[in-house]
């Protein structure tokens, strides 16, 4: 009688942690490309935009290397004048 | 020798082909206004892409909510958008900056003949493919990162209830 125990009220149960949800990289990677492929013809109309305003960047910049060479003839080593 | 020869032939044709090179000149083409053009256009593009991004993210909502409810954090919204954008801003921008350097280049052949191949600073032409691309996948960042911020902190019940 004397051992029969009484269980303990007061005793705090430990919280349960979940594990937390990861999405690994490649797997994030995976689903951009599925989207982007099951939305095609907007994402090239999106990627469109970018393409015209880089190609004229791009195209100014070159255009000026090309002619650099024929405007930097007055300076340096070359010190010849037209 | 010949190379100052070559140079002066093609000063003389980058000044007939309309370039303002006064005689003390040595850079063509570094004017604000041809500088404000280039970041006009490329405010124009920026604004296209915020504007296609924030239509992708209304139209993929219930994707969203659906995402959000089975546990995915914020950051993994913010994860899939951006890199959305950056897949798409490199294959865009590195399309771009190749063929504006190869309309630049056969407009060049074409104009001054063969003397601008010869004379032309290939490590230069390199270097501003590199930067366009680089500016490019930039724009496509930033123009994503407001219409990823909004998918991000949209509440799940919201998206859900969000009819189509």
């Amino acid at each position: 009688m004397a051992d029969q125990q009484i269980p303990p009220t007061n005793q705090v149960e430990p919280a349960r942690v979940n594990r937390q949800i990861v999405l690994p990289f490649v797997k994030s990677v995976e689903i951009s490309l599925k989207s982007i492929k099951v939305r095609f013809f907007r994402s090239l109309i999106t990627t469109m935009s970018l393409v015209l305003a880089v190609s004229f960047l791009s195209f100014v910049r070159v255009s000026n290397d090309v002619g650099n060479p024929g405007a930097s003839i007055t300076s340096g080593r070359h010190s010849i004048r037209i | 020798m010949m190379w100052a020869t070559q140079e002066r032939q093609l000063r003389q044709a980058v000044i007939r082909s309309g370039y303002d090179v006064g005689p003390e000149d040595t850079n063509v083409g570094a004017s604000p206004k041809q500088r404000w053009i280039i970041i006009l256009s490329l405010l124009v593009c920026v604004v296209g892409i915020v504007n296609a991004q924030l239509m992708a993210v209304t139209e993929r909502f219930r994707e969203i909510g659906t995402m959000k409810c089975l546990g995915a954090l914020d950051r993994f919204i913010l994860r899939l958008f951006i890199l959305e954008s950056g897949m798409q801003g490199l294959a865009g921008a590195g399309a771009g900056a190749l063929a504006g350097a190869g309309f630049a280049l056969t407009g060049a052949l074409l104009r001054y003949g063969f003397v601008s191949m010869t004379a032309v600073s290939w490590g230069a032409v390199i270097a501003s493919v590199g930067i366009a691309i680089a500016v490019g996948c930039l724009l496509s960042l930033i123009g994503v990162l407001y219409p990823a911020i909004v998918a991000a902190r949209m509440q799940p019940v919201e998206a859900m209830r969000v009819e189509q």
